[in-house]
């Protein structure tokens, strides 16, 4: 909506004043609160028009915000503040409240002549500043296209069906796609100024975290280390959290799962996709690409397993079959079922899984949602014969397989969906220091307004953060915490074995008759990991080695292929 | 600025109140009983007098609370016995998986680690220390029947056994008044 390209701006010199208009009036939304107010209301609340007393409410209806405004801002407002007069239509000159003459007017080569302007539009329209978008992504020019003309053929269309909902905001799309891929190319004379993720992680302020790691193994680490650093929600109402990332391909189990049971390790070690165990409850998924993580994080008072889902399907339903810039939209509706899960309303397949942990003061509910996943190859690595699952006599958490389906949809707009639907919920109504760093945003929907960190360099991310990623390397958190179990099998005719593993050691072992190729491992139990290679090490018969290495875990290599580390 | 500090309250207790409404909303039947739930909260949350968590010496037994739901009964020994309130039983839902703090035998655990967690419901509920002490036993029975958790959560359902270390003061803990307490004010 703010693109207005050098050169062609006096063709669409008129379509653009239109569209300044529309942003100036949402502008003064934020200090009208509403734009659909009526005009009793709005004197009603015309005492609020200055951004100063807007300020002014925010900070009585928190005090600890005043470190998030510009100080000059919070200064004036304590200024006015001693003055008792009753007039409250204190002007600030750098936030005074517009009036209609400020409309900016263009000249031929698309720069704005109106005075007072300026400052505005170089903040709002940076990237329209270079004449060329720094995405050199075919999807931003056709955004682009879309933006300067098509858009408007569309708004002249009558009951346009594909009309995308005022929520929506195509603006912030704009700006969050252009956030999101800024840098991408990357450009001899600028070193990426970023934030450090510690400088944010423990903001009074909701938050959004947008990874672009795919290493799931690095994702969790930083989902588990902005999970642990979340401010204490009695002090600190509005520090909430959205975490968002994709995965390269892998398995993620639950906390209190049996990979054994649960994987194909088979597959999975021919294919390579390493095995993750998570901190919240739940059964087991295969991730990929396709498939967006989005971790939503708030007060354990608050703790509600479709909190965050039903904000979520709202906004995703409002856009159902609408079409823009050639981003694939939702197809169908969504809703959930009795278990919490979001499903096709249509014929109920499941789209997304959700898992939660709770902790002192504070809860996180993952979801995965599937957009445009590998479903067949999923299904193959959690697949495992009726007789291998007989096998494994455990009481660990048992994943319940449904039918599943993809919502068809674009990632990075699904992604925009929840920053959107974080935003405009649980945003804060407040004028934040306009960061300079390049992986900070700001966005602002309707008058709620949270700030987007973007995840694009291993050096921004504290040692905490590898700390973790070591755990979750490690075979010993991943296999080794498989809670106790025993696995029956038989080798050869006649022996009949039943190994009692705990804590990743063979603890117990009954066999259906003494064989004294045996015997070294009976002398060894409680030390021997329950490791197909490892055990067979200590089993003296070649033919019963195989066959308990086989039985184990179908000789996995859990360094080589699944990337593990051994204790 | 004292204009401001009245107005801040008021604000907090709105969002605070709306807030609580929504305290584990997935199960819609918990809120909606609200004039016998809150009867209740007191006989529901109090220890079983015929489990071992009570019976296990003949006392004086000292029950008491922490905000994180968690209940502990002292006996004169320093034997403690750990496990989580009716109320957190109730709010989680059928308890799938009781992980057991076994690795921690004869360890020494401070009040507030981490020693397990509660699964149900896809969820996994943390856990922590209300003492200072040593793990001395876990109830294993847990491991077969996690159910055991709704059925009997003060009583047959305890978690795990804490000598406590010597001095400990259960100071910070809150008693069954101090905890019915907290319970109204979050239901509110």
């Amino acid at each position: 909506m703010y693109t207005i390209k050098r050169g062609t701006c006096c063709l669409h010199r008129y379509s653009s004043k239109i569209v300044y208009l529309e942003r100036y009036f949402s502008s003064k939304r934020v200090l009208y609160h509403d734009n659909a107010l009526s005009a009793g209301e709005r004197s009603k609340y015309s005492h609020a028009v200055s951004s100063t007393d807007a300020i002014r409410n925010q900070l009585e209806l928190d005090e600890n915000l005043e470190g998030f405004f510009n100080e000059d801002v919070v200064k004036n407002v304590k200024r006015s503040n001693a003055q008792t007069k009753s007039e409250t239509n204190t002007t600030n000159k750098d936030l005074v409240s517009m009036d209609p003459s400020e409309i900016p007017i263009y000249d031929e080569k698309g720069n704005c002549t109106t005075p007072g302007i300026s400052t505005f539009k170089s903040e709002k329209l940076s990237f329209v500043e270079n004449g060329s978008s720094p995405i050199p992504n075919e999807r931003t020019s056709e955004i682009n296209d879309e933006l300067n003309g098509n858009q408007v053929k569309n708004a002249t269309k009558d009951n346009n069906q594909f009309t995308l909902p005022e929520s929506f905001s195509v603006g912030n799309l704009k700006r969050f796609l252009d956030f999101f891929h800024k840098g991408d190319s990357p450009d001899p004379n600028k070193i990426p100024a970023n934030a450090k993720l510690e400088q944010f992680v423990d903001s009074k302020l909701p938050m959004v975290f947008i990874s672009r790691f795919r290493d799931p193994r690095i994702n969790l680490s930083i989902e588990r280390y902005i999970y642990n650093h979340l401010p204490d929600a009695k002090k600190h109402q509005f520090a909430k959290r959205l975490v968002l990332y994709r995965n390269a391909p892998c398995i993620v189990i639950g906390k209190n799962q049996n990979p054994y049971k649960e994987i194909n390790l088979h597959l999975a070690n021919i294919l390579q996709i390493p095995i993750l165990r998570r901190y919240s409850g739940g059964g087991t998924v295969c991730h990929d690409l396709g498939n967006v993580n989005f971790s939503f994080m708030a007060g354990k008072s608050l703790f509600n397993r479709t909190g965050f889902t039903n904000i979520l399907i709202k906004a995703l339903n409002s856009i159902v079959d609408k079409e823009y810039a050639n981003l694939e939209f939702p197809k169908f509706p969504l809703t959930t079922n009795a278990k919490g899960d979001m499903v096709n309303a249509i014929n109920q397949h499941k789209v997304s899984g959700s898992a939660y942990q709770l902790s002192k003061g504070r809860y996180l509910h993952h979801g995965t949602m599937l957009l445009n996943a590998d479903l067949h190859a999923m299904s193959g690595l959690l697949h495992l014969s009726p007789e291998k699952k007989a096998c494994i006599e455990d009481k660990s958490i048992k994943s319940i397989p449904s039918p599943i389906q993809n919502i068809s949809m674009d990632p990075e707009l699904f992604e925009y969906c929840c920053v959107n639907s974080f935003s405009s919920t649980y945003g804060v109504p407040s004028f934040l220091h306009r960061s300079t760093k390049s992986n900070l945003l700001d966005l602002k929907f309707g008058n709620a307004e949270c700030r987007v960190m973007k995840l694009d360099n291993i050096s921004d991310l504290p040692e905490e953060v590898i700390n973790e990623y070591k755990t979750f390397k490690s075979w010993n958190w991943v296999f080794g915490r498989t809670p106790k179990f025993k696995l029956h099998f038989k080798v050869g005719e006649d022996l009949e074995v039943c190994l009692h593993v705990h804590e990743g050691r063979i603890v117990e072992m009954e066999t259906s008759r003494e064989d004294p190729s045996l015997a070294k491992l009976r002398a060894n139990l409680g030390n021997v990991y329950f490791r197909g290679s490892e055990v067979s090490c200590y089993v003296e018969d070649a033919d019963i080695a195989k066959g308990f290495e086989w039985n184990i875990d179908q000789g996995v290599h859990y360094q080589e292929s699944l990337g593990l580390q051994l204790n | 600025m004292s204009m401001f500090r009245s107005s801040v309250q008021i604000a907090r207790f709105a969002a605070t109140k709306a807030s609580f409404g929504a305290r584990f909303a997935y199960k819609p039947c918990v809120g909606l009983n609200l004039a016998r739930f809150e009867s209740s909260l007191s006989d529901k949350n109090s220890l079983n007098t015929k489990s071992i968590a009570f019976t296990y010496s003949k006392g004086p037994v000292t029950v008491k609370y922490t905000p994180e739901h968690e209940w502990v009964s002292i006996h004169p020994d320093g034997t403690t016995f750990v496990g989580i309130t009716t109320y957190a039983a109730d709010a989680l839902g059928d308890a799938t998986y009781v992980e057991l703090p076994s690795d921690l035998i004869d360890q020494d655990v401070e009040q507030g680690n981490t020693i397990g967690s509660v699964e149900s419901v896809k969820s996994a509920s943390d856990i922590y220390s209300p003492v200072d002490g040593t793990v001395t036993e876990v109830n294993e029975v847990l491991d077969e029947k996690p159910a055991l958790i709704n059925e009997d959560p003060m009583g047959e359902g305890w978690i795990t056994k804490i000598k406590l270390s010597d001095g400990f003061k259960d100071d910070d803990l809150l008693s069954k008044e101090e905890y019915v307490k907290l319970l109204e004010e979050a239901d509110e």
